[in-house]
């Protein structure tokens, strides 16, 4: 499945930590290279020509869940190459050269640290547990999606209550309703299953989890999509309840 | 003295940049136009077409009006108007306004989203039922799996036996609409239902007269449009009821 993982950044805990380590490695890598050149150049001229060296043309792609980015041309070390032959010669060059090569070769390391925000995504924000997903329930609605079921509100302190008692579940263990729903035989079929959207709550800080959250007719299941997964949770516990004097006849 | 000079020139170049930005896209909108200045107007746009009657001038916010009129050749029509650089612009004009037109004022904001109509009354349309649906589908690719839950939103309007009206999106719409933005799902799905059903949302209506009987309004479709700015409205596609007669057999 191509999917692509690009997070919104700022909204997104793991991929920051994966970043500052990054930036960690590049001043590590930096700074023990200058040592090792005798200083013949200032620290932060060093810094600022390796982080030049590091633009480049790249291929990116999604494997195993993580966006890679891999280096192809240079473009920063041959924009400095030229740059510096005009202004400085061929010796000049020589004092720069190194930083700018390491700018651009951190980048493969890069790789490797990118194939951590997977892990450390899952880490923090288990995607089997309702609680990432729905973690503040400040103004709570329920949306009707379908005209003809019955409004009804959320029971609010009923689900932060039993957050916990909502498992796991798998969607298609319901054969009478999988018959229904997804054999072309069948003529009649039967009533939506999630016929409820919750909107107004948040999933956990950080997680930049975009959902969409249904509820299930009976109240006890929470199906919850994002644009590429579903993820079904059942309790014994029912959410909702009628609105009582509410739009709840049969309309046509 | 020189720097004295060169402040004064620069301050006074400022300020009428600053003047000129303001006037040109900030301004509070003038008086709208005269009947017989909207009427000129339409018919200078839109060549052959000749306004006999303004039926109404309705603003729906301060700078977007939707002004119904009737034709020479007797077409009940409809003109989206909108302030901006300065002047009041048509950006719109349809001849026949049956099919109602969703005018998205902010696109990326549902809830400035508008629907527009004007029926001829031979056509005796007395009710409008807009639909707003997305059809169950699941997809399987690679061991994983997605379903897509139904959506089957339905709203009357009544006409209150004017030709022309207009709906401001439902509340409840506005907001499918961003989560479906947001978080629905961009591939293309395997389709569950019938053809032509489509993994996204979709809307749709249907027209019935003053005993609740479905219509066709055949005088006041088929219209040609003049489009100003085309990218901000769009059409509603007409359905009979029928085609969703096998979905309430089950309710």
């Amino acid at each position: 499945m191509n999917v692509q993982y690009q997070y919104d950044f700022f909204q997104h805990i793991p991929s920051i930590i994966v970043s500052l380590v990054n930036y960690l490695v590049f001043g590590l890598i930096i700074y023990s290279l200058y040592k090792r050149k005798n200083e013949k150049t200032t620290l932060w001229k060093a810094v600022i020509i390796a982080f030049i060296g590091g633009i480049l043309f790249s291929i990116n792609f999604n494997i195993f869940h993580s966006f890679i980015q891999i280096p192809i041309l240079p473009l920063g070390v041959w924009l400095l190459y030229w740059i510096c032959k005009n202004r400085f010669g061929k010796i000049g060059w020589e004092k720069y050269r190194s930083f700018a090569w390491a700018g651009f070769y951190i980048k493969f390391i890069f790789i490797f640290t990118s194939f951590l925000i997977y892990p450390i995504d899952l880490l923090l924000y288990p995607k089997d547990e309702l609680q990432t997903f729905i973690t503040d329930i400040k103004h709570p609605q329920i949306i009707r999606t379908i005209s003809k079921v019955n409004e009804v509100k959320l029971e609010n302190s009923k689900l932060v209550h039993s957050v916990d008692t909502f498992k796991m579940n798998e969607l298609f263990k319901d054969e009478k309703w999988y018959a229904g729903t997804f054999q072309y035989e069948t003529k009649m079929k039967p009533i939506e299953r999630f016929p409820y959207i919750l909107i107004g709550s948040k999933p956990k800080f950080g997680s930049n989890l975009k959902t969409i959250i249904y509820i299930e007719k009976d109240g006890k299941g929470i199906f919850i999509t994002t644009k590429d997964k579903h993820f079904y949770f059942r309790s014994d516990t029912n959410i909702i309840s009628p609105v009582k004097g509410g739009n709840n006849h049969v309309k046509k | 003295m020189l720097k004295n000079k060169i402040t004064i020139i620069g301050s006074l170049i400022f300020a009428i940049v600053f003047i000129v930005i303001y006037w040109f896209y900030l301004s509070k909108p003038t008086a709208f136009y005269s009947e017989a200045r909207i009427k000129k107007t339409i018919s200078h746009t839109y060549e052959g077409e000749y306004v006999k009657d303004i039926q109404d001038i309705i603003f729906i916010d301060k700078r977007h009006v939707f002004v119904p009129y009737i034709s020479k050749e007797n077409g009940y029509g409809a003109s989206f108007w909108k302030w901006q650089h300065h002047k009041w612009k048509i950006v719109n004009i349809i001849d026949k306004a049956g099919t109602p037109r969703l005018w998205k004022i902010k696109p990326n904001n549902p809830s400035s989203y508008v629907m527009f109509w004007n029926y001829n009354p031979v056509d005796r349309v007395d009710e409008i039922k807009f639909r707003l649906v997305r059809e169950r589908n699941y997809m399987m690719s690679n061991e994983n799996v997605y379903y897509a839950p139904e959506i089957f939103l339905e709203h009357r309007v009544s006409l209150h036996k004017k030709t022309y009206g207009f709906l401001t999106y439902p509340n409840k719409w506005s907001k499918i609409q961003k989560l479906e933005a947001e978080a629905g799902t961009k591939q293309t799905l395997f389709f569950l239902q019938e053809q032509g059903s489509s993994s996204s949302l979709s809307m749709s209506m249907t027209m019935y007269d003053n005993v609740g009987k479905e219509v066709f309004p055949e005088e006041s479709l088929n219209s040609n449009d003049y489009l100003v700015e085309d990218e901000l409205f769009e059409y509603i596609m007409y359905t009979d009821d029928k085609d969703f007669i096998d979905r309430d057999r089950n309710y």
